[in-house]
């Protein structure tokens, strides 16, 4: 009788951990959040925030040094004025050494996840919380003023040093004043948004929506300038050069738009028969645009609408690839790595893997 | 294929009535579980018809005769258990086929739920694709409305009083009450509760509401207030049926068991008295080697009076 309730107890608990793993709350995924730096590539992933050396990839510090329950970290991390600024996703905003990743202050003020990186500008933290709240805080994690929005925000915010502007899950578009926080106008899209608006220098933003639009409104009057209707949704923010747009959708297919216009350059059918969609911001090198591609394929534009080449990295990307210095790197999901990494001709370079029995 | 089949189809119902309620994703829940349990209603009167007449077989005394007498020869007791069977119509398989036939509806219901409670972008990604684009409007449904009462439905529950520096997991609560009432009011009662498969069924009991409970702790409240309410739609369904044993829930007495104290009465569930004889022979040899067993315990009060 004893062998089998210590047998019922082990079935219990393996059926917990089973169920567990079937919900939301402790598989909790998003993509590797990277921010490359001179010195340092910062990372957030699960369980860890870590810093590696660009040159190889080698792990030089983690936070926490050991998993710590259900926190998990996957937005960017942000660094401004010698600290690195970083979320969790329960409802927790950390301050770290960025040399050492010790924590200098945390600030809970906020009930939900921090799914989008912060923003520092004007010497506060300006970080969207999805308990529909932006929380501005001062560089020692004093909050300043909070604005609340109708739904979650998982966009971070852009802004010209005087306004921010936040693309809500509530289908508005809201422009707040940087220093106080006060609304100096919002748009209703009609979508929810999901990614941060691109903010040209001419004073125009533009932003995608789940309405499968491409918005460019006006950053000072919150005035529609054009909406460019696709066929798919853009899971991506647009990356702006020289008065082009640059994204790829769901069905695959990549585009450069005329930012003035909304008029299509070109497009590039990349997605295959299976309409493989592609997601996250293009990178936009001196003579390609790099698009990711779900099943893990990076695809080389021309700036001309040449498809040029195609590099894979094992897994998939939810994710466009960032610049760090002569090379550019890709967060993957469901693959062997976390980071794969190329030069700027596509060779691949060194990738990395989370040690997990680091101690 | 799964999904197409099963969580495709469940998570554009379960929006279609989140749609309909006026974008209420707590009632679209609630809603949600009552259709699926009534539209599975008729499996889950099979099985607990099965179940009852599994259970009333094993009181009967035919039956435990042929038990007692062929358990040393599987084949023959294999045979006899057969021809039992069919000769009071009992399809043994009818509790258990009903179950096995609603349990991927009822994981379906558990990932539709999951799907649509979408709260980071790869789950929304994922969530956009189940979606039936002639039936249901993305941009009309995201986000999802996930407050419902004091809740955000996408994450654990704590109810935040003014006055207290944590919050109390209400639906956590709710849920190992309402597990614990489903598990007594709807466990037969045994013939022989100290049997191994009754031992288990209490410890289930117990186990079972810390289990969900833990669950309910950790999990997102979308899924508590499904644990609930299908807790109380069993309850519900096996009211019906007239199948719940209300005598769980109350505190038993220490009346003498019913092998010692009725013997020799009509009751069906007099074990001892039907017993073969070889059987009878050494009653206290038996009770001896049990000494955690209240029925042998009840048994060894003649014995005492003998010795006096």
């Amino acid at each position: 009788m004893k062998q089998s309730r210590y047998l019922m107890v082990i079935l219990f608990v393996l059926a917990a951990t089973l169920l567990s793993a079937c919900s939301g709350a402790l598989t909790a995924s998003s993509w590797p959040g990277i921010t490359p730096q001179e010195d340092l590539i910062y990372l957030a992933n699960g369980s860890f925030v870590m810093a590696l050396r660009p040159a190889d990839g080698v792990e030089v510090w983690r936070f926490p040094e050991k998993a710590e329950g259900q926190k998990m970290f996957f937005a960017a991390p942000v660094l401004a004025d010698g600290q690195l600024i970083v979320g969790d996703y329960q409802h927790t905003l950390y301050s770290l050494n960025p040399e050492t990743g010790t924590e200098n202050w945390r600030f809970e003020d906020a009930t939900n996840r921090y799914i989008a990186s912060p923003l520092v500008v004007a010497d506060l933290i300006l970080a969207p919380n999805a308990d529909h709240v932006l929380y501005a805080l001062d560089l020692k994690g004093n909050l300043v003023w909070e604005y609340e929005t109708g739904q979650p925000i998982w966009a971070s915010p852009v802004s010209d040093g005087t306004t921010a502007y936040i693309a809500g899950m509530d289908h508005h578009l809201y422009a707040l004043d940087v220093k106080t926080g006060k609304l100096v106008w919002d748009q209703d899209l009609g979508a929810a948004m999901l990614y941060t608006p691109a903010l040209s220098d001419s004073g125009q933003l533009y932003v995608s929506t789940l309405k499968n639009t491409v918005v460019a409104r006006d950053a000072k009057t919150g005035a529609e300038n054009w909406t460019w209707q696709g066929a798919a949704a853009v899971w991506a923010q647009p990356a702006l050069k020289d008065g082009f747009l640059y994204f790829g959708d769901q069905l695959g297919t990549l585009y450069c738009l005329n930012a003035e216009t909304s008029a299509v350059a070109w497009s590039v059918e990349a997605g295959g028969e299976d309409k493989v969609a592609s997601f996250g911001t293009p990178l936009l090198l001196d003579d390609v645009v790099i698009y990711a591609m779900e099943n893990g394929e990076l695809v080389a534009v021309s700036y001309l609408g040449e498809r040029l080449w195609t590099r894979e990295a094992a897994g998939t990307l939810y994710t466009g690839p960032v610049l760090a210095g002569d090379r550019f790197l890709v967060g993957v999901n469901k693959g062997d790595n976390l980071i794969e990494t190329f030069d700027l001709n596509g060779n691949k370079s060194w990738s990395f893997k989370l040690d997990t029995k680091k101690k | 294929m799964w999904d197409a089949l099963i969580v495709t189809p469940f998570i554009n119902v379960l929006l279609f009535i989140y749609n309909l309620v006026g974008q209420n994703f707590g009632i679209a829940i609630i809603l949600f579980t009552i259709l699926i349990r009534l539209i599975t209603h008729p499996l889950m009167a099979s099985q607990i018809k099965g179940s009852k007449a599994m259970q009333a077989l094993q009181s009967d005394p035919e039956y435990k005769q042929i038990m007692e007498k062929y358990k040393g020869d599987r084949e023959k007791l294999a045979a006899e258990q057969m021809r039992i069977y069919k000769e009071k119509n009992i399809k043994p398989f009818a509790s258990c086929l009903p179950t096995l036939i609603q349990f991927p509806i009822i994981i379906g219901l558990y990932q539709a739920i999951i799907a649509a409670l979408a709260s980071t972008p790869v789950e929304l990604i994922n969530l956009t694709r189940h979606i039936y684009p002639a039936l249901l409007k993305v941009e009309a449904l995201i986000p999802l409305n996930a407050r419902f009462l004091w809740m955000d439905l996408g994450q654990p529950e704590r109810l935040n009083l003014p006055f207290l520096s944590f919050g109390i997991p209400v639906l956590a609560i709710v849920v190992v009450v309402t597990t614990f009432l489903q598990s007594k009011l709807i466990t037969p009662p045994s013939a022989n509760p100290n049997d191994q498969g009754a031992q288990m069924a209490k410890m289930m009991n117990w186990y079972m509401p810390i289990f969900m409970g833990y669950l309910a702790w950790t999990l997102a409240s979308g899924l508590s207030l499904y644990f609930v309410i299908s807790n109380l739609i069993g309850i519900g369904q096996y009211a019906l049926l007239g199948s719940l044993n209300w005598s769980n829930l109350l505190p038993k007495s220490k009346r003498p068991a019913p092998a010692v104290a009725t013997a020799g009465s009509p009751n069906k569930s007099d074990a001892v008295v039907q017993l073969p004889a070889s059987s009878r022979r050494e009653p206290q040899k038996k009770a001896d080697e049990s000494s955690a067993n209240r029925s042998n315990k009840q048994i060894r009060p003649p014995r005492k009076k003998n010795r006096s």
